[in-house]
């Protein structure tokens, strides 16, 4: 126990010190600094006692979340710039397999800046999607993001997956 | 790789950047309703942040002003997808999807 308390200690250190030393530009003025850590630190024992979960697919995830962050962007300055302004707005529901809380969170930020795809509404198991385009394939890009956040967390999505399809 | 290069690959990323600003906001003024203008304001600034955020990285020599500039973006990055959720969750509490539902697509 307290070797735990001492290795994640350390660890989160280390990260709010590089934290300190970039927002200080490299100035790194201690004397300031120390004591913001400190508090810091407490405070992020306080939020999390537990330790943060590994994640090793993270270089992976990162890829797919930005290249499609890049498409979400260009999609929608596309119909922003066009003269005809191509929009077919509809809501789509969608059911959820993943049930852990933290996942769900990261869920629901990739769906935000995917193109095209907005959750408007997360009730127990079901998203209310609200898309752009109702002609785009959203359901298997949804299916897609949730099978990437799943593999990120290291869950398995075997409550068979009773896809609607709409 | 050679200083011009690095500075000419830096314009244009500012360029590219302040450009998806502009859609964003052009998105913003020209879509029907709110969930279309969130869809506009989030995904276009975002990558538009992300871009400016490059640019002014090639520009820099200091490996701390690097890490700052990314750590800018990574904390701008779940406030924008949280608060255009945030919205969206509210403008559906509040008018229950009416006028979605309604708006038809032109033939």
């Amino acid at each position: 126990m307290f070797d735990f308390f001492v290795k994640s200690g350390l660890k989160r250190i280390l990260f709010l010190a590089l934290c300190w030393w970039a927002l200080t530009e490299g100035s790194s003025a201690w004397a300031f600094g120390v004591p913001v850590i400190l508090i810091a630190l407490v405070s992020s024992f306080l939020i999390n006692p537990s330790g943060y979960r590994p994640l090793y697919g993270l270089p992976r995830f990162l890829g797919f979340f930005l290249w499609h962050s890049l498409l979400g962007g260009i999609d929608v300055a596309r119909r922003a710039l066009h003269p005809k302004m191509p929009l077919a707005p509809a809501f789509v529901d969608f059911s959820l397999r993943l049930t852990d809380e933290a996942a769900c969170v990261l869920l629901i930020n990739t769906v935000n800046l995917l193109p095209g795809t907005l959750v408007a509404e997360l009730d127990e198991q079901r998203l209310q999607v609200h898309v752009l385009d109702k002609g785009l394939p959203i359901l298997e890009s949804l299916r897609t993001v949730e099978e990437r956040v799943a593999a990120l967390f290291g869950l398995s999505l075997n409550q068979a997956g009773d896809t609607p399809h709409a | 790789m050679n200083e011009i290069a690095l500075q000419w690959l830096s314009a244009f990323s500012l360029f590219l950047g302040v450009s998806f600003f502009f859609a964003g906001t052009v998105g913003l003024l020209r879509f029907p309703d709110t969930y279309t203008r969130i869809h506009a304001l989030t995904k276009a600034d975002n990558l538009g942040l992300g871009l400016v955020i490059f640019g002014l990285m090639l520009q820099t020599e200091s490996w701390a002003v690097i890490l700052k500039l990314l750590l800018i973006w990574l904390l701008a990055l779940p406030a924008s997808a949280t608060t255009c959720h945030l919205l969206a969750r509210h403008t559906l509490r509040s008018e229950h999807r009416t006028r979605v539902s309604t708006w038809q697509e032109p033939q």
